[in-house]
C-alpha cells in the first residue's frame, strides 16, 4: 500500500537482439523506463514494438543483451538464474495475453500453485474472491470462459501480494465486455493493493487507465504521456 | 484417379505381408543325405570266427608202459615217414622183491589155510545134514505112531532145511577160498613171457611237421600215452563253428573269405563239408547256441599262407549267395511303413515314400526285389519328422 | 477428477493428471518397464531362490567335497585317507551300477547302488527319507529308491524290481522312497539328457551290496568332507596316490560332480538372463520414455514458461518433470515385481521336473524387489533427465514465445532427383523423417530391439532342430547302442549280430582314460570307432563328417582349448583301466562337435596302443524296428549287457521334455517383442501426431481426407518399421549368436541358427504390433478437432 514515489525499476539504455529460427530481431534498441510505487502505466505500441520484450525483461523473464535494470535496489542484469527466480517469485506477478494456466488443475489450484510458495500470500479464496470469480473455485480452464480464465491469471499474479504486475495485452483475446471486466480488475487491484502496474497493449483506448502512458515504435521510446485524469475501466469501448 | 493411387501403397503393404506370410509358412526343404539306387554285385555272407587245424594229424602214442627217453624232436621239425619219434625202454615184469615175494608166500599160505577151513567147515556142514535127516526120519515114524506133536515134526523138517542151506553155503566159501588160493599165487608169477629190458622204436606213422610234444623230458609213460602229434601244415584246413540255422544254409563248395588272419590281404577258401552233428555252446553273450562245424579249405597262394599253423585264428566270411547284377539300396535308406519296408525316394525335390519288397540282405545293403528302378536317389537315414511329400534338399 | 482426500500441492496434483492425461503413451511405457522387470525378478529370485536352497540342502545333507572312485580299496586305507590334511570326514561306500528289470519298460533301465552304513545315517551325503521306511538289516533286499524313478514309473514303497547284481538276478524291494544331493540332477552317466525312466539310484544295505559284489571288508567308492581353506587341489592329489594301487579312477571336486556342476551352470544361465534381457527392455523403455516426455515438455512450453514465471526454479521444475518418468516407471516396476513373482513361480515348477530339491523355497526376496524398482527409477530418470534438462533451461522468455516453424528441407531422396513421381504424401514423410534423423533412427532402432528379442527367442526353435539333426539323424545312426559289462572280446560282436532283429553291427571300444597335457588334466573316455563307421559317427557342428586317422587323437576343441594343444600336439594318456599303463599320443586333429568332451581314436590304432585283440565295450546295431521288442526283451534278460540306449526313446525323450520348456518361453519371448514393438510405434505415432496436429488439421480443411492425413501421420513410422525389419534380423543375429558363445561350456556348444521361416515370423510379428498402434493412434486421428486445433497458438 506504499504510496511513495520511491522507484521501483530503473532500466537505461535497454537493448535486446534475439535469433528466430533463421531471422535476427532487434527487438529493443535503447530504452530507459521508469516504473514508481502505486503506479499504472499502460505501453502502447504496433506489434513487434518490443512492449514484449520490455516486460519480459522487467520480470526478469527475460536478459538485455545491454543495459541496466534495478529493481529497488536489486540489480537484475547482474543476477543469476537462481537469483532471478527468487525475485519473480517474490516480487512480480504476471498476466499473460493467454492466460497461460496449467489446464490441468482447477481455478483454485491454479492460484495455489503461486501461495504454496511465496513468504506472505494471501489465501486462493482470497485472491479469486478479488477478482470476483468465489463462485468457481473447482472449474478447469477448459470450463472457465477466456474472460474468466484471465481473471483466475490475474488472481495467480496478486495473491503472492507483489509488489510489481506486469500485464502483457490482457485483453488481447477478449472480447469487449469481457476485456472490460478483466480491465477493471486490474485497476481495483492496483487502487486497493497499490500494485505498481505495467500494461501492455496495442489499443489506445486504454490508455486512459493509466497514470502515464509510454509509446513504443520499433524497439524505442517514442513519446512519454501523463494522464491528468484516470478513466475508469466501466466507461471503455473499442 | 486419385482413389486409385491412394489404395496403392495400402495395396503394396498388404502383398508385402502376404509375401511374409508365405515365407514364414514355406515348408522348409529339410537337408538330407541322398544316394543313388545303382546295379551291382550283392555277396550274402554268414560271417564267423573259425581256428584252423592241420587237416590229417597223428598222434604218437607209446605203445607199451616203459621209460621214454627224452624226445628230441622240437615242434616245427620236419620228419620221415619212418624216421624216429622216441624210444622206449619197455618195463620188465614186476619181479617182486623180497619183502614183496615174502609177502605173497605169506598171502599164499594164508590162503591155503582158509581152504582147509573152508573144507572143514563143509564137512562139518554135511554132517550136521546127516544128523538132522535121521532125527527126521525117526520123529516121522513117531509120528505115524501119533506119538510126537505136529511142532516137534516142524521143527525136525525146518533143522533139515537149515543144515542143507549151511551145506550149500559151506560149499561156496570152500570155492571162494580155492580161489583166493589161485589168485594169490598167480602173483608169484612171471608176468610175460618176454622178460624185460626191450627197447622199442616209436617211429613216424607219415611225413610230416611236428606239430605239437607232449612230453618234455624222459619218464616213464603207461601205455597209450600220447608222445608227439604229427601233421602235414601244408593242408590246413579251418574249422569254424555256426549256429545251427546258420550251418543249414552252407554247402559244400560254397566259397569262402578268409581275413583278419594276420597276412596282407584275405585269402580264399571254400566250404569243404559240415558236420551233421551240432553241440551246445555259450556265446560270449551268455547265450545258449546250438552250433554246427563247419570245415573250409583253403585254396588260395599256399606261398602266402604259409605262415599260418595249427590253432590260429581266422574270420571266415560264407558266401552263400551271390548275385552280380542286382539292384541293392543300402540298409540306411530302409525303414518300416507297417509291416513293410519302404524308402524316400526323391522326385523333383520332394520325398516321396515308396514300398518295397526285398531279396537278399547283408549288413551293408539289400536286394530290391520290386518297388523302386535303378538310378533312383533315396534318402539315407531320413530324419524321423520326413513324411511323404516333404520337400527336400541334399546335404553339402 | 475426484479431489483426494489429503492435501496434496498443486504441482502434485498436476503430476497426477498430467500423466493420467497421457495414459494410453504411459500405459505403453509402464508396459514395457513390466515386462524388464518381470524378466528380471523371474530370473533373479529364481537364481535367490536356487542358491539358498541349494546351499542349504547341501548343508544339511552334508554334501562331500571330494570324490573318488576305486576298483576295490581295503576298508583300513580309509584311515589313511582321514590323514590327509585338510580331511575332516571321510565317508566310504560300495556303489555299483547294475541294470534294470523294470515291468512297463521293454528295454533294461540302468541303476546305480549305493551302500548304506549298517547303523545309523552316512557321515557325508545324506539321503533324505521322503516316504517309506529305512531297509531292514534282515532283509537284504530291501532299497531305498530315488523319488524320480519311482514318480516316473509310479512306484511307492512296497513295489518290487528286478536287478542283475553281478551276474545275478534279484528281486529288490523298494521299502522307501528317497533324495540325495548328489542326485539332484540325476542322469545315468554316458547321457546327454535326463531319462528318469530308464535310470534310478537306489540305496541299499552295505553288508548286501558287499556280499554281492565281493566287497566285503573294502569299498569302492569314497567321499571327503574338507576343512575350511584346505587345498582341494592338494587332497585330491594325495587321494589319487592313495587309491592308486587299488584302481583309482582319479579323484574330482565338487565342482565336477555331475548334478553340481550341472546346477552351477544352470544358475549362471539365470543370473546372465536376468541381467542382459532385461537391460534390453529397460533401455527401450528409457528411450520412448525420452522421446513421449520430450514431446510432452515441449507441449508444457507455455506452462513451464508460466511457472518460471511464477517463481518457481529449473531445480523445482526439473524434479517436477522427471517425477512423471519416475511415476511411469514405478507403475510398471510394481506390475513387473507381481509379475514376475507369479511368472517365477512357474518356472520353479517347471525346474522340479529336472532338479529334485527337498522342497523349493521360492520368495522374491527384497533385494531382488528393491533392485528392479531401483533399476526402473534410475533408468527412467536418465531417460528423462536429459530431456527435462533441456525443456527447464529454456529461458521463460523464449518459451513463451510461439515455436518457429520447424526448419524444413528437401528430403535427400528428392535432391537426388529420384523423387520426381512420388506423390506429396511420401515426400512429406520423408522430409519429416529427415528432419529429425537423430530421433527416427532411434525409434527405428526401438523397433529392431524388438525384432531382434523375436529372433533370439525363435531361434531357440531352430537352434533344437539344428542340434537334433546333428546328434540324432547325422551323428547317432544306430537304432540301439548295447553297452556290456566290462570289455568282451572280438566273440561279443558276432554274438551281438546274431541277437533277433540286428542288422548291422559296428563295435566300439570304450576305455577310461585321463588325459594330461602340463598342468592341465581331464578324465574321460576314449572312445574307438572304425574309421569308416557308418552308424555312430564323429561329427562337427558344421556338419562335417571327420574320418578318424589311422592313428593318433581326435579331440573336441574345447578339450584341446582346455589342455592347451592343438593338433599335433601331444597328450599324455594314463589308462584307468587294466594295467593302467601310460602313453604319450600325438593329437591328430580337433573337431568342433557340440556336446561334451570327447576323446576319439581309430579303433585299431587303439588296440594296437593297448596292446590289445579286438576288444569291444559296446556294439552300435542297426535293428528292423518291428523286431526291437523283441530285441530288448532279450537284452533284459543277457548278464553281460550293462545298458541299452534305443535312439528312438532317446529322442521322444528329448523332444518331450524341450517341448515343454520351448513353448512357455515362446510364448513369452513373443508376448515381450510384440510389447516392445506395440510400445515403441504407439509412443512414436502419438508424438507425431501431437507435434503435427496443427498442420494435419490444417491440411484437412484445405480439404484432405482421413485417409490422406493418415498416410501423412502413419507413413512415417511405416517407413521406419521396414527400415528396422531388417537392422532387427541383423542385430538379432548378432547378439544371438554372441548369447550362444557366452553360453558355450564344456557340456554343450550349440551352433546359432536361424532359419527364413523364423524371420519372416519375427517380422510378422512386430509388423503386426505396429498395424496394431497404428490403428489405434489412427482412430485419434479422427477425433481430431479441426477448430480446436486451429485456434491454438502453437
Amino acid at each position: 500500500m506504499s504510496t511513495s514515489s520511491a522507484p521501483v525499476f530503473v532500466a537505461r539504455d535497454l537493448t535486446k537482439v534475439y535469433t528466430m529460427g533463421d531471422v535476427q530481431v532487434h527487438a529493443l534498441r535503447g530504452v530507459d523506463f521508469d516504473l514508481s510505487a502505486g503506479e499504472f502505466v499502460v505501453l502502447l505500441g504496433p506489434s513487434g514494438s518490443g512492449k514484449s520484450t520490455l516486460l519480459n525483461i522487467l520480470g526478469g523473464l527475460d536478459v538485455p543483451t545491454s543495459g541496466s535494470v534495478i529493481y529497488r535496489d536489486h540489480d537484475l542484469t547482474a543476477a543469476g538464474e537462481a537469483a532471478l527466480t527468487e525475485y519473480r517469485r517474490d516480487h512480480v506477478g504476471f498476466v499473460f495475453q493467454f492466460y497461460n494456466l496449467i489446464p490441468s488443475l482447477t481455478a483454485r489450484e491454479n492460484v495455489a500453485l503461486v501461495t504454496e510458495i511465496a513468504a506472505s500470500p494471501m489465501t486462493p479464496e482470497e485472491a479469486l474472491g478479488l477478482v470476483e470469480l468465489g463462485d468457481r473455485l473447482d472449474h478447469f480452464p477448459a470450463q472457465l470462459s477466456g474472460g474468466e480464465q484471465q481473471r483466475v491469471a490475474i488472481a495467480r499474479a496478486i495473491a503472492k501480494r507483489p509488489e510489481v504486475l506486469l500485464c502483457d495485452e490482457p485483453t488481447g483475446a477478449l472480447d469487449i465486455t469481457t476485456g472490460v471486466v478483466v480491465l477493471d480488475a486490474l485497476t481495483h487491484v492496483n487502487r486497493t493493493l497499490g500494485t505498481a502496474t505495467v500494461v501492455i497493449t496495442h489499443n489506445a483506448a486504454i490508455a486512459g487507465l493509466a497514470d502515464r502512458v509510454i509509446r513504443l515504435a520499433d524497439g524505442r521510446v517514442v513519446s512519454i504521456a501523463h494522464n491528468a485524469r484516470k478513466v475508469e475501466a466501466r466507461s471503455l469501448s473499442w | 484417379m486419385t482413389r486409385l493411387r491412394l489404395s496403392r501403397p495400402l495395396l503394396a503393404g498388404l502383398a508385402a505381408c502376404g509375401a511374409l506370410v508365405a515365407v514364414a509358412l514355406w515348408p522348409r526343404a529339410v537337408a538330407v543325405d541322398m544316394t543313388t539306387v545303382t546295379r551291382g554285385p550283392l555277396t550274402v555272407t554268414i560271417d564267423e570266427d573259425g581256428d584252423t587245424r592241420v587237416h590229417h594229424r597223428f598222434v604218437v602214442s607209446a605203445p607199451l608202459a616203459g621209460r621214454v627217453e627224452r624226445i628230441t624232436l622240437d615242434p616245427g621239425d620236419s620228419i620221415a615217414q619212418g624216421a624216429q619219434v622216441a624210444r622206449l625202454h619197455a618195463e620188465p615184469a614186476q619181479f617182486l622183491d623180497a619183502r614183496s615175494r615174502a609177502e605173497a608166500a605169506a598171502a599164499a599160505e594164508a590162503a591155503r589155510g582158509l581152504v582147509g577151513r573152508a573144507r572143514a567147515e563143509e564137512q562139518r556142514a554135511r554132517a550136521a545134514l546127516d544128523l538132522a535127516t535121521a532125527d527126521l526120519a525117526r520123529e516121522t515114524a513117531l509120528d505115524a505112531s501119533g506119538l510126537t506133536t505136529r511142532q516137534a515134526l516142524d521143527a525136525r523138517r525146518s533143522a533139515v532145511v537149515t543144515a542143507r542151506e549151511a551145506v550149500n553155503a559151506a560149499g561156496f566159501a570152500a570155492a571162494a577160498a580155492a580161489a583166493d588160493l589161485e589168485r594169490t599165487r598167480a602173483r608169484l608169477l612171471p608176468t610175460s613171457l618176454d622178460g624185460g629190458g626191450r627197447v622199442v622204436t616209436v617211429t613216424a606213422p607219415v611225413t610230416g611237421v611236428v606239430l605239437k610234444r607232449f612230453l618234455d623230458s624222459e619218464g616213464v609213460v603207461p601205455a597209450g600215452a600220447k608222445l608227439v602229434e604229427l601233421g602235414d601244415p601244408s593242408h590246413v584246413e579251418i574249422v569254424a563253428d555256426l549256429l545251427s540255422s546258420d550251418a543249414v544254409r552252407v554247402r559244400p563248395g560254397m566259397r569262402v573269405g578268409l581275413t583278419e588272419w594276420g597276412g596282407d590281404r584275405a585269402m580264399g577258401g571254400v566250404v569243404e563239408r559240415v558236420e551233421p552233428g551240432a553241440f551246445t555252446k555259450v556265446s560270449a553273450l551268455g547265450v545258449e547256441e546250438q552250433r554246427v562245424n563247419v570245415i573250409i579249405d583253403v585254396d588260395d597262394d599256399r606261398a602266402a599262407w604259409s605262415a599260418m599253423g595249427d590253432g590260429f585264428r581266422v574270420e571266415v566270411a560264407i558266401t552263400i549267395w551271390h548275385a552280380d547284377d542286382v539292384l541293392t539300396v543300402p540298409n540306411g535308406a530302409l525303414f518300416r511303413a507297417g509291416a513293410d519296408w519302404a524308402v524316400f525316394v526323391v522326385t523333383d525335390g520332394r520325398a516321396r515314400r515308396k514300398v518295397l519288397t526285398l531279396g537278399h540282405r547283408t549288413p551293408l545293403a539289400a536286394e530290391v526285389a520290386a518297388g523302386l528302378d535303378a538310378g533312383a536317389r533315396v534318402i539315407v537315414h531320413p530324419p524321423d519328422t520326413l513324411a511323404d511329400g516333404d520337400r527336400v534338399t541334399a546335404r553339402p | 477428477m475426484v479431489r483426494p482426500p489429503f492435501r496434496l500441492r498443486a504441482l502434485t496434483r498436476k503430476l497426477l493428471r498430467d500423466v493420467w492425461e497421457m495414459k494410453s503413451q504411459a500405459l505403453a511405457i509402464a508396459v514395457v518397464v513390466a515386462a524388464g522387470v518381470t524378466m528380471f525378478v523371474t530370473y533373479l529370485s529364481n537364481f535367490d531362490s536356487l542358491v539358498r536352497t541349494l546351499s542349504q540342502y547341501y548343508e544339511r545333507q552334508q554334501f562331500a567335497d571330494v570324490f573318488a572312485g576305486a576298483t576295490r580299496a581295503p576298508a583300513p586305507l580309509a584311515a589313511r585317507i582321514g590323514a590327509i590334511p585338510g580331511v575332516v570326514t571321510v565317508d566310504t561306500r560300495v556303489v555299483a551300477d547294475v541294470t534294470l528289470d523294470v515291468t512297463g519298460l521293454d528295454e533294461p533301465a540302468n541303476a546305480r547302488l549305493i551302500s548304506l552304513p549298517a547303523a545309523g545315517a552316512p557321515a557325508l551325503n545324506r539321503v533324505l527319507l521322503r516316504r517309506g521306511a529305512w531297509p531292514d538289516p534282515s532283509r537284504p533286499d530291501d532299497v531305498v529308491a530315488s523319488e524320480v524313478f519311482c514318480e516316473a514309473h509310479g512306484f511307492g514303497p512296497g513295489d518290487r524290481v528286478a536287478a542283475v547284481l553281478n551276474g545275478r538276478r534279484r528281486e529288490l524291494t523298494i521299502v522307501g522312497v528317497g533324495i540325495s544331493p548328489e542326485y539332484v540332477y540325476s542322469i545315468r552317466p554316458g547321457d546327454l539328457f535326463p531319462d528318469n525312466r530308464r535310470f534310478g539310484v537306489f540305496w541299499m544295505q552295505r553288508a548286501a551290496l558287499a556280499a554281492a559284489f565281493d566287497m566285503e571288508g573294502g569299498f569302492n567308492d569314497v567321499s571327503l568332507q574338507l576343512a575350511a581353506g584346505a587345498s582341494s587341489d592338494d587332497v585330491v592329489a594325495r587321494l589319487d596316490r592313495l587309491l592308486e594301487p587299488y584302481g583309482g579312477r582319479g579323484a574330482y571336486t565338487r565342482a565336477l560332480q555331475v548334478s553340481a556342476w550341472t546346477l552351477e551352470n544352470e544358475l549362471t544361465q539365470l543370473r546372465m538372463f536376468g541381467l542382459v534381457t532385461p537391460a534390453i527392455f529397460l533401455s527401450v523403455a528409457a528411450f520412448i520414455l525420452h522421446i513421449a516426455l520430450t514431446r510432452a515438455l515441449a507441449l508444457q512450453r507455455g506452462q513451464i514458461a508460466a511457472l518460471k514465471a511464477l517463481g518457481y526454479g529449473n531445480g523445482a521444475l526439473a524434479w517436477h518433470y522427471v517425477q512423471w518418468a519416475l511415476v511411469i516407471a514405478a507403475a510398471g516396476a510394481l506390475a513387473g515385481i507381481a509379475g514376475g513373482a507369479w511368472l517365477g513361480a512357474r518356472m520353479a515348477e517347471l525346474y522340479n521336473v529336472f532338479f529334485r530339491f527337498p522342497m523349493l523355497d521360492y520368495r522374491v526376496s527384497t533385494g531382488v524387489a528393491l533392485w528392479s524398482l531401483a533399476g526402473s527409477l534410475s533408468v527412467a530418470a536418465a531417460g528423462a533427465l536429459a530431456a527435462v534438462r533441456r525443456a527447464v533451461s529454456v529461458p521463460p522468455a523464449d518459451a513463451m514465445r510461439p515455436d518457429a516453424p520447424a526448419r524444413y528441407r528437401l528430403s535427400l531422396v528428392e535432391r537426388l532427383g529420384v523423387a520426381r513421381r512420388l506423390p506429396q504424401a511420401a515426400r512429406m514423410v520423408l522430409r519429416t523423417l529427415e528432419r529429425q534423423p537423430v530421433r527416427a533412427l532411434l525409434s527405428m532402432l526401438g523397433i529392431a530391439a524388438a525384432g531382434a528379442v523375436l529372433v533370439i527367442g525363435l531361434s531357440f526353435i531352430d537352434v533344437m532342430d539344428v542340434l537334433i539333426d546333428e546328434q540324432f539323424v547325422q551323428a547317432m545312426r544306430q537304432d540301439v547302442t548295447v553297452t556290456f559289462v566290462g570289455p568282451r572280446s572280438a566273440d561279443a560282436v558276432q554274438a551281438a549280430a546274431r541277437l533277433p532283429g540286428v542288422i548291422a553291427v559296428e563295435p566300439q571300444r570304450i576305455v577310461p582314460v585321463r588325459l594330461r597335457a602340463g598342468a592341465h588334466h581331464r578324465t574321460l573316455a576314449i572312445t574307438g570307432l572304425m574309421p569308416d563307421a557308418s552308424l555312430q559317427r564323429v561329427v562337427a557342428r558344421s556338419g562335417a563328417v571327420v574320418t578318424l586317422p589311422p592313428a593318433g587323437l581326435v579331440l573336441s576343441k574345447v578339450l584341446g582349448e582346455v589342455l592347451g594343444v592343438a593338433a599335433g600336439g601331444t597328450v599324455r594318456v594314463e589308462v584307468l583301466e587294466g594295467a593302467r599303463p601310460v602313453f604319450d599320443v600325438p593329437v591328430a586333429a580337433l573337431v568342433d562337435d557340440s556336446m561334451g568332451v570327447q576323446a576319439y581314436m581309430a579303433r585299431d590304432a587303439l588296440h594296437a596302443l593297448l596292446h590289445e585283440g579286438r576288444t569291444v565295450s559296446s556294439t552300435a546295431l542297426m535293428v528292423d524296428p518291428a523286431a526291437i521288442d523283441r530285441l530288448s526283451l532279450t537284452l533284459k534278460a543277457l548278464p553281460a549287457v550293462a545298458g541299452v540306449a534305443v535312439r528312438e526313446a532317446t529322442l521322444r525323450n528329448f523332444r518331450q521334455t524341450m517341448a515343454e520348456h520351448m513353448n512357455l518361453i515362446i510364448a513369452f519371448n513373443v508376448g515381450f517383442a510384440a510389447i516392445i514393438a506395440f510400445g515403441v510405434v504407439y509412443n512414436a505415432a502419438r508424438v507425431s501426431l501431437s507435434e503435427r496436429s496443427r498442420e494435419l488439421a490444417s491440411l484437412r480443411v484445405l480439404g484432405f481426407t482421413r485417409d490422406e492425413i493418415g498416410r501423412i501421420l502413419l507413413g512415417e513410422l511405416a517407413v521406419l518399421t521396414v527400415l528396422s525389419l531388417p537392422v532387427g534380423a541383423v542385430l538379432g543375429y548378432g547378439l544371438g549368436r554372441f548369447i550362444m558363445t557366452i553360453f558355450n561350456n564344456e557340456v554343450y556348444r550349440l551352433p546359432f541358427a536361424i532359419t527364413a521361416q523364423s524371420i519372416a515370423w519375427s517380422w510378422l510379428t512386430v509388423v503386426s504390433a505396429a498395424a496394431l498402434s497404428s490403428v489405434a493412434v489412427r482412430r485419434r486421428l479422427d477425433g481430431l478437432d479441426l477448430v480446436a486445433v486451429l485456434k491454438s497458438r502453437e
